[in-house]
């Protein structure tokens, strides 16, 4: 199964890099990389599906999912913003990587901001003034 | 399969990489092994961030991620 075949290529990866890091750390680090990278791709063909099922759905039954994208967008930062952070974290740099991870949330929350202002009007209307 | 092609590409150079500066060490050539330490570095890391360019892409196009470059983010 497809599952299986990329299991076997970060094993094989994860041997490589404790091979190369005695040697050569930062070639190491790279491969660390490269590993992260090949495992991502992987992952992104199937979200890739995923989204598609959820566009279908929301077309179809005309669920009227209004901030869709945003969600898709949120989803999309956090994800890179994990893969940046762990791999920081990774390579002993853990400065780094709560910079990394603060710049993801506050991306996030610029992109959440219209939704956040949606909610708050709909809340002010009920207010009677 | 073509992944752990890769894999084993960028750690075949690693490895050499190494050797090479070890010998030249022994040789004497102290200088020349960082060179050549250096430029085998350099391809590795043009190799990785080739992929990591490819990976970047594809999240962009999937998460419909185009507003981000244009600073625009509403």
């Amino acid at each position: 199964m497809q599952m299986l075949q990329i299991l076997m290529v970060v094993i094989v990866g994860a041997l490589l890099i404790i091979l190369v890091r005695e040697k050569h750390e930062t070639i190491g680090f790279l491969l660390i990389v490269i590993t992260g990278v090949i495992v991502f791709i992987f992952i992104l063909d199937k979200v890739a599906q995923l989204f598609d099922v959820v566009q279908q759905i929301v077309s179809r039954f005309n669920v009227s999912l209004l901030h869709l994208d945003t969600i898709f967008k949120v989803i999309g930062i956090a994800y890179i913003t994990e893969f940046t952070s762990q791999l920081l974290k990774d390579a002993d740099l853990e400065a780094i990587a709560i910079k990394v991870e603060l710049v993801g949330k506050i991306f996030i929350l610029l992109f959440a901001l219209p939704i956040f202002i949606a909610v708050l009007e709909t809340l002010m209307n009920f207010i009677p003034n | 399969m073509t992944d752990v092609y890769l894999l084993f590409q960028v750690a075949g150079i690693g490895i050499v990489v190494a050797m090479i500066h070890t010998i030249l060490k022994q040789m004497g050539k102290e200088d020349m092994a960082h060179w050549a330490t250096l430029i085998g570095f350099i391809i590795v890391l043009v190799v990785v961030i080739d992929h990591l360019s490819r990976l970047f892409d594809q999240i962009r196009s999937v998460f419909l991620l185009q507003m981000i470059f244009r600073g625009f983010f509403m």
